[in-house]
């Protein structure tokens, strides 16, 4: 009994060398500092989209509507698909949901929140620069 | 301060769920589990209070568990030792900070949390509902038919931040590996085989990235239901059963193929009827819930196509183990083995009482193999993605049947 109550421990400390591994290569590539997004050490593209849309939700007031544009269908997704989170309180006007574009493409949010390049349409001429993009509002939505 | 109150949320769940305790007469396994348990009954009365149309509140959630509780705490058995060693408890406290800070860090945090367990969250805590308007939006989220024992319990931390603070919930994963942690050591009588448990499933979910998705919940309530069957205590298998089958579809196979041990187990099928029949209750009322709303009623997550595609059998063959590390290079998998392995070859005869435990697991695998033969195409992509997470159940029940045919147990259930 002894001996299995050893060979119990012993287990478990061998297997704890798999996770030993993993912290010495995190901390040997990584600087300890708070996270700027759920996902920032794991899935970088995600997190650049995070840290856009948080970057930008200060802009866009409860109970009024965003859409987003992004360089892709992809982008576009997945950026909607993070929003609905962090955007939980303002209504959604997707261009793009789950790869398709919607009709309308958005026009009939007040904010557009353009990922990458800094361009807003021609709609929405008031920009608004945040890291990752810029939020555009429209003067009719 | 929102963090704060978030966290403080997570103090009343025990509370919630000690009167499902009473037949637990170990103080820890008994707070470990009431965790378990207050979730599950957090939930069902979420669930109730939106099906008869009331909003949710902190109070009026809270005050019916809280006084169910206070009523069933005086029958309380007296809490007797279980078993316990200092090395034992250091190597556990490591186990489980390893998966904390690997989600505080964000090295664990899954994108299914930010692409829709998570928004799920907020939106039923900002409706103060499990909010079927917005599962049936136009824009609904990804996975509307997933049992919503998570999003009630992160929503439920929200009710008194009002913000969410998301590594923070994220980070709440990891107490549901505490909470089991006491209880797996009071049903298997064996601190040191729990320490390898917990050694093995931290590692495991860690590396899975279970932070903030529901893998972890469902991986705690299968084995604690598991071991539970084992160690004689029908009443709290067929509890974690139930909420097993409330926090994601995935339940139904591996309750299944535990049901079909038990069956051969006991040359019988009573047990395995108490313990299905508490398991379609949980899903049931999910079921009832898609129906009282107009939704999809039922499971949408596997497709099979019943074509099958030979072709995928070498890639099978050798993604399988790659995808089987589980943080350690599949030395929990491997350890687990050498001790079943050990004991057959010694005393056969102590096996027996693992059967409950060890004949789901190949027919886990062989359910796998069915899977992954209908998949037409990215095959090892999908494997490597889905099938860390999909085989903790099965890693768990290695372990557990280990620990119980090793005989080196208090002897709390003999």
């Amino acid at each position: 009994m002894v001996t299995m109550r050893r060979v119990w421990l012993i287990g478990a400390i061998v297997v704890l060398c798999g996770p030993l591994a993993t912290w010495s290569s995190f901390l040997r590539t990584h600087r300890l500092e708070v996270p700027a997004s759920p996902t920032e050490n794991d899935q970088p593209q995600l997190a650049a989209y995070w840290r856009f849309l948080a970057a930008a939700r200060p802009l866009v007031p409860a109970g009024s509507s965003y859409t987003i544009k992004a360089p892709t269908p992809d982008d576009e997704t997945q950026l909607f698909m993070l929003s609905a989170g962090l955007y939980a309180d303002v209504t959604p006007y997707p261009a793009t949901y789950v790869w398709q574009p919607q009709p309308g493409g958005g026009s009939e949010a007040k904010y557009v929140l353009v990922y990458g390049a800094p361009e807003c349409p021609a709609d929405a001429p008031s920009m608004h620069i945040v890291a990752g993009g810029a939020v555009c509002v429209r003067d009719k939505p | 301060m929102t963090v704060l109150a978030y966290i403080a949320a997570y103090a009343l769940i025990p509370l919630f769920g000690l009167s499902l305790t009473s037949s637990i007469d170990s103080r820890s396994a008994r707070i470990g589990f009431a965790f378990l348990a207050g979730a599950l009954l957090l939930t069902i009365e979420a669930m109730l209070f939106t099906m008869v149309g009331m909003r949710w509140n902190i109070v009026g959630l809270a005050l019916p568990l809280l006084v169910a509780s206070g009523i069933l705490l005086r029958r309380q058995r007296p809490a007797a030792r279980t078993d316990r060693s200092v090395c034992a408890t250091l190597i556990i406290a490591i186990a489980l900070l390893h998966f904390l800070l690997s989600i505080i860090t964000t090295q664990s945090i899954n994108p299914d949390y930010v692409l829709f367990w998570g928004t799920k969250s907020v939106h039923f805590a900002l409706s103060r509902s499990l909010d079927a308007g917005y599962l049936m939006s136009r824009f609904a989220p990804p996975r509307i038919d997933y049992p919503p024992l998570l999003p009630v319990f992160q929503a439920w931390g929200m009710l008194f931040s009002r913000h969410m603070p998301w590594i923070t919930a994220a980070a709440m994963s990891a107490v549901w590996l505490a909470a089991a942690v006491p209880v797996i050591n009071w049903l298997t009588g064996s601190i040191h085989a729990t320490t390898f448990w917990t050694a093995a499933m931290a590692a495991s979910l860690a590396f899975c990235g279970s932070g903030g998705n529901a893998e972890a919940m469902l991986v705690m309530y299968i084995s604690v239901g598991a071991a539970a069957i084992v160690a004689g205590r029908t009443s709290i298998a067929a509890i974690a059963f139930a909420g097993a089958m409330l926090t994601k579809e995935e339940a139904l196979v591996t309750i299944g193929a535990i049901l079909i041990g038990v069956v051969i187990y006991d040359r019988g099928i009573r047990r395995a009827a108490i313990l299905a029949a508490s398991s379609a209750a949980g899903a049931s009322l999910w079921f009832a819930f898609q129906k009282r709303f107009g939704m999809h009623v039922g499971y949408d997550r596997v497709t099979l196509t019943h074509t099958f595609h030979w072709s995928n059998l070498p890639t099978i063959v050798r993604e399988m183990p790659k995808s089987l590390a589980a943080g350690c290079w599949g030395l929990s998998w491997l350890i687990a083995l050498a001790i079943i392995i050990s004991i057959a070859v010694k005393i056969p005869a102590r096996l027996k009482i693992a059967i409950p435990l060890l004949v789901p697991i190949p027919l886990l695998f062989a359910f796998f193999v069915y899977l992954y033969l209908q998949y037409e195409s990215s095959l090892a992509m999908k494997m490597w993605w889905v099938l860390p997470r999909l085989s903790m159940p099965a890693l768990s029940l290695l372990i557990l049947a280990a620990a119980f045919a090793a005989d080196d147990r208090m002897r709390a259930h003999d």
